[in-house]
């Protein structure tokens, strides 16, 4: 053998000691483990065992996706717990967090089990609840109301398995202060419960300590979180350095590394990006977070009829290319017409919607305001001289489900009336047509 | 029986004090009785001087200490804790100097050994909050340094008839047995102590500090020396075990009160009985021992001091959990920004994902949403809002007939497998056999061939599949055949016997030792070989 040749062979020796082993169970596995936090940051023994297991497998290579977020895993014995940073729309989030009441009990029931052995009553955990809201300075009122936003905070706590329902049900402590109920109080969890906090006093200045816990100067690290935690990034709403990492580094050495180890499609659009969670990736509706789309139920339907409707008769604006607009009487018109057409109860709508449209407009706004593909405009429409009234401004992204060609919608009702009265011309529903 | 105390003197009893039980725990009656802190006091005293006291000697230390008791109520108390079995008294010869000195209670008092070990235990047990013991890694080392002491004392030859009696053998076991009862001590004293303090969360600053100081000092030094040491005496004590009855001996022999022993008079110290070595072993077992269950229950208690460790570490006003907690509480109540300080604070939202990709990956430039590749959602959920068909689900269809067919086949295939087998069995070495049963002959001569060789003086490699044992002998000079009608099989310097599974063959006469080395193996067919 040369010198040369065996120069070679051992070069090549050395680049195979340094190359990684792939594999693509573990990749996946990899990747399922951190959709699973990402949806769901607390994970506890006795609960989520296998997902823990496979945390604990691939913990190297799960800490270090997460910190590239600047997020932190915890993973003690009995508990993997991921540590994020504030949601990137705080008013998007804000609308479907819980009741203010309930969370001020969640923090309250945290301070006062700081002290309470490991098994714990309910009556003597809310006794010291109530003490700690003395020193809070906040009212105990003793009703129906407080009560009410007592179990529900317990319920978020148990949700995390900080404290959990040993015995007894904890939604009789309604009807029943010393209803009996033993907890059990996991308190090396409790010290996790508060992720982020600025050294300031949050209850005088809500906003400015919102702003310091929600400062992040690194550009690239919030358009990493803004990918991996929303559902979708307009370039309008970047600034100049979060648009230069879009453009440069969307597809190149950062973002689709990161949208890889989270096995998700990195979706490019010219209007903006998302990381989008492949169909096959995902077997429950609820792990694509609080608010999947499109899904069966009325206001699912609704609102992507409502997408639909926007790409054929929404108003462009040159200040926003690629926004479709409609009206907000337009927005009601529709769900009327469409409750009528579909029918209430078994086979068409909910009996509720069909009866109160603008409830359904509601719910509808929540839904689409919190994927982002929805943004509500107060100001006025006057410029064709109409009288003031909001407009709904459906994002380019709501045409990535578009149908393909034209198609026409029947509800029930729209079929029996067709057995009954033909031609049925006044029920189809042009949904596809030439876009203006 | 039943006893009780009457009224005393000087300070009049009411209650009745009952006292049913006959045996020692008499001694530790008085601990419980109404009048416990006099009794307490009285034997506290006793316990603490060197000699006998006269009451009126008692009754002046009492003064001394703070408990004034009356003379008459001294000598009264006395005669309950000598019921008690926990003092006695003796007569003071010495004042004895008239006939009538015989008939008053000239007693000196002391303590009885019950009365001062429930004394002592009261004292250093149930008085005060027990004081956190340090672990003498002395005694460990003492431990350990004795033992290997004892196994280099210890010569190689005959257990039985080796005399290990020695005056280094004695003194190493003296040491050993006192060292070890220091540690043991220590060690259940600490463990009790750390669980309890692991399973407190109102623990103060300083209780903090205290527990913060057990889990540096222990979990670093303590547990790793302890682990370390008892293996290293573990190691030691089983070079000795044959030696335990000696040893034993030997502790015997040397003791001063070896005739006292001999007749049952007095137990043996430590070290004297077989037993104790064997107890020694266990509690220094590295996987079942103190040491080991020490580390276990200092691991099992690290979670519950880290979360006391972090309020320590975050002991300013502001920076405690519980102030930032009654913070957050006051702050989650703005109606317009509470929600969103709580969702901050927490931060454990869920994400929100759009799902499906569109087929974009090569596309020439960056398109639009509405122009670029789309995403399908089913017809079905666009025309009614539903995700599939409503209704019942059909039921399962009939597939009698098929697992019927399947069945058949399944037996028809044992059937033939067991006529397969029947013929191996049957035919003589060499013999020809059928496709089918040479087949499954193949199979098992195969298993038999990446079977391990039986060990250096064992000539023979078995395996045996679906019913069917094969065993190859290691016959220099032989080669084994297995006869298909198409194909053959040769073994050279192999003998080969086919036999029912779970039997044995017999070995042939002449064999050699076999190696882990291959099985050579030449197969032909179509006359190509």
């Amino acid at each position: 053998m040369s010198e040369a040749q065996a120069g070679n062979d051992a070069a090549e020796q050395t680049e195979n000691r340094g190359r990684r082993a792939w594999s693509v169970e573990a990749d996946a596995e990899v990747s399922a483990a951190l959709r699973t936090l990402a949806a769901r940051p607390w994970l506890v023994a006795g609960r989520d065992d296998e997902t823990i297991a496979a945390v604990r497998r691939n913990l190297d290579t799960v800490r270090e996706a997460f910190a590239r977020l600047g997020w932190v895993l915890v993973v003690e014995r009995d508990l993997v717990r991921l540590r994020k940073s504030p949601p990137v729309r705080r008013d998007a989030w804000a609308a479907t967090a819980p009741a203010p009441a309930t969370c001020s009990w969640f923090f309250l029931l945290v301070a006062a089990a700081e002290a309470m052995p490991p098994r714990v009553g309910l009556a003597q955990l809310v006794t010291a609840a109530r003490a700690a809201a003395a020193e809070a300075g906040l009212p105990v009122t003793t009703d129906i109301a407080e009560r009410r936003a007592i179990v529900a905070a317990l319920r978020m706590l148990d949700e995390r398995g900080v404290i959990e329902q040993m015995d007894g049900v904890v939604d009789g402590f309604v009807h029943d202060e010393h209803a009996p109920v033993l907890l059990a109080v996991h308190h090396t969890r409790l010290s996790h419960v508060i992720a982020n906090f600025a050294d300031a006093d949050p209850s005088a200045d809500p906003a400015g300590w919102l702003a310091l816990v929600e400062r992040e100067p690194d550009a690239a690290r919030r358009m990493r979180r803004r990918l991996v935690d929303d559902t979708l990034v307009h370039v309008a709403d970047l600034d100049e350095a979060e648009a230069d990492w879009l453009s440069r580094r969307f597809r190149g050495d950062d973002g689709a590394p990161l949208a890889a180890a989270f096995g998700l499609h990195a979706e490019r659009r010219a209007e903006g990006a998302a990381f989008v969670v492949p169909a096959e990736a995902f077997r429950r509706p609820r792990e694509l977070g609080p608010l999947p789309f499109p899904t069966p139920g009325t206001t699912g339907h609704a609102a992507l009829l409502l997408c639909d409707a926007a790409a054929v008769d929404g108003t462009l604006a040159a200040d926003r290319p690629g926004w479709r607009a409609i009206r907000d009487s337009t927005v009601l018109a529709l769900l009327a017409s469409w409750g009528q057409q579909f029918g209430a109860g078994r086979g068409g709508w909910a009996g509720e919607d069909v009866d109160n449209p603008a409830g359904l407009a509601g719910k509808v706004r929540a839904l689409l305001t919190g994927l982002n593909l929805l943004r509500i405009d107060d100001t006025t429409a006057a410029d064709d001289g109409e009288s003031a009234e909001r407009l709904w401004w459906f994002s380019p992204a709501a045409g990535r489900w578009r149908p393909a060609t034209t198609a026409t919608t029947r509800g029930p009702a729209t079929r029996r009336a067709a057995r009954d009265q033909p031609p049925p011309s006044d029920a189809l529903l042009i949904l596809d047509s030439p876009e203006r | 029986m039943g006893d009780s105390t009457g009224p005393g003197v000087g300070s009049p009893d009411t209650s009745r004090f009952e006292v049913t039980v006959t045996d020692s725990r008499r001694a530790t009656a008085y601990l419980i009785a109404p009048e416990a802190d006099e009794y307490i006091a009285i034997m506290a005293v006793l316990e603490a001087s060197i000699t006998d006291m006269m009451p009126a000697e008692i009754a002046q230390a009492l003064r001394e200490a703070g408990t004034p008791l009356d003379d008459r109520l001294v000598e009264t108390r006395l005669d309950k804790l000598r019921d008690w079995t926990a003092a006695s008294a003796r007569t003071d010869t010495s004042r004895i100097l008239r006939h009538a000195d015989l008939l008053a209670r000239n007693w000196r008092w002391t303590a009885t050994p019950a009365g001062r070990q429930v004394q002592r235990f009261y004292s250093t047990v149930l008085a005060d909050t027990p004081a956190m013991r340090e672990i003498p890694l002395s005694s460990l080392a003492r431990v350990v340094t004795a033992l290997e002491a004892l196994a280099a004392i210890v010569p190689a030859g005959i257990p039985e008839t080796t005399d290990v009696a020695g005056a280094d053998t004695v003194e190493h076991i003296g040491r050993l047995f006192i060292s070890h009862d220091d540690l043991d001590a220590a060690l259940v004293g600490a463990e009790d102590t750390l669980a309890t303090l692991a399973d407190r969360f109102d623990l103060g600053d300083e209780a903090t500090s205290e527990l913060k100081q057990l889990l540096v000092e222990y979990a670093t030094r303590v547990a790793a020396e302890l682990e370390t040491g008892s293996a290293r005496a573990h190691r030691a004590l089983l070079t000795l075990v044959p030696y335990f009855e000696a040893l034993a001996d030997a502790a015997i022999t040397a003791s001063e009160a070896r005739a006292l022993i001999d007749r049952g008079a007095l137990a043996a110290s430590r070290g004297g009985r077989r037993s104790d070595w064997d107890g020694l072993v266990a509690w220094c077992d590295p996987a079942t021992g103190r040491a080991a269950r020490f580390a276990l229950r200092l691991v099992r208690a690290l979670p519950g001091m880290h979360a006391n460790l972090r309020r320590l570490h975050a002991s300013s006003s502001t920076a405690t959990g519980r102030a930032r907690a009654l913070l957050l509480a006051r702050a989650c109540t703005d109606r317009t920004l509470g929600r969103a300080i709580f969702l901050a604070a927490v931060g454990d939202h869920p994400w929100r994902k759009l799902y499906d990709e569109a087929d974009d990956d090569d596309l020439p430039r960056i398109p639009s949403w509405r122009d670029g590749p789309t995403v399908t959602v089913p017809d079905l959920l666009r025309a009614t809002g539903r995700a599939g068909a409503r209704g019942r689900p059909p039921a399962a269809r009939d597939d009698t007939a098929a697992r019927a067919e399947i069945d058949a086949r399944r037996r028809e295939r044992a059937a033939a497998h067991l006529d397969a087998l029947r013929e191996v069995l049957a035919a003589s070495p060499g013999s020809p056999l059928s496709t089918a049963a040479a087949r499954v002959a193949l199979a098992t001569l195969m298993a038999a061939t990446r079977a391990p060789a039986g060990g250096p003086y064992r000539a023979r490699r078995s395996a045996h599949r679906d019913g069917l044992a094969c065993t190859l002998f290691h016959v220099p000079g032989q080669i084994a055949v297995l006869r298909a009608p198409a194909w053959r099989v040769w073994l050279p310097d192999r003998a080969m016997v086919f036999h029912p599974a779970g039997t044995r063959a017999s070995t042939p006469p002449v064999t050699s030792p076999d190696t882990d080395t291959p099985v050579i193996m030449r197969v032909s067919s179509g006359g190509v070989a």
